[in-house]
């Protein structure tokens, strides 16, 4: 990493993430074009740093670009893996859990796992923009989930 | 997205960047993106044999200059001729009875 030279920085980052395929060009293309921005933008007065520094933010953060051009969210195999792993630990230790409760309710182990009984689907007469939401599906939790949707992209 | 640019490919072969200012300048600083998003964009005219692409040397660093091709230029004709249809339906429903 070199803070004096945050273009070069950026392609590096971004090179990482990219996959395969018309890496390379891509990466030479955005040099270019970061290069070009930044040029314009020391002509209008800015030091060099803070043109490069301009330029990226122009062009936009690496993780975004890199989706656009097919990246997948885990770009790094060994952070999927882990990733992956984690959350099988979590399943099975939720089975394990809920299959041993002592406490169930009158709907078995689905009951017990907190997912909804027969007909939790059908509409409960409450909408969010328009879409019906099924039975025990608050407003609240549509949009805790879009938030958590939201942060773990952020996040990605 | 695709269309404007289409359009801004039209008089003449350009780059990326230079793409960027020409909707800037042409859209009196509207259309100010962010500019990463042009790039898929592009791939996407050039999959679809709308756009072609060459590489060229610019004062020591590679430059890839876009220009439009017939497809192209056929496709943007007909975008521009539902435009003018679309907008001026819009016209006629949205200034009806305006001043």
């Amino acid at each position: 990493m070199s803070d004096d030279r945050p273009i070069e920085h950026y392609l590096d980052r971004l090179e990482r993430l990219l996959p395969g395929r018309d890496r390379e060009e891509l990466i030479a293309e955005l040099r270019d074009h970061l290069l070009e921005s930044a040029a314009r933008l020391r002509e209008q007065g800015l030091a060099a740093h803070d043109a490069e520094l301009l330029a990226i933010a122009r062009l936009g953060d690496a993780e975004t670009l890199a989706r656009f051009h097919g990246a997948r969210p885990w770009a790094r195999p060994w952070l999927g893996r882990v990733a992956a792993a984690t959350a099988a630990a979590i399943v099975v230790t939720a089975l394990g859990a809920a299959a041993l409760h002592p406490l169930g309710n009158d709907h078995g182990l689905a009951g017990r796992l907190g997912l909804q009984p027969h007909g939790a689907n059908e509409p409960s007469g409450v909408e969010v923009g328009g879409v019906p939401l099924p039975r025990g599906v608050s407003p609240a939790d549509v949009e805790a989930r879009r938030l958590r949707a939201r942060m773990a992209v952020l996040d990605g | 997205m695709e269309a404007l640019l289409l359009a801004c490919l039209e008089r003449e072969p350009a780059h990326g960047y230079r793409i960027i200012e020409l909707l800037r300048e042409r859209s009196d600083g509207v259309f100010t993106l962010a500019e990463g998003t042009i790039y898929p964009a592009l791939r996407r005219l050039e999959a679809g044999a709308l756009v072609a692409s060459a590489w060229q040397d610019a004062g020591g660093r590679r430059r890839r200059v876009y220009r439009l091709t017939p497809a192209g230029t056929a496709a943007l004709r007909q975008r521009q001729a539902e435009w003018r249809a679309f907008s001026g339906a819009v016209d006629q429903v949205l200034l009806t009875g305006a001043t």
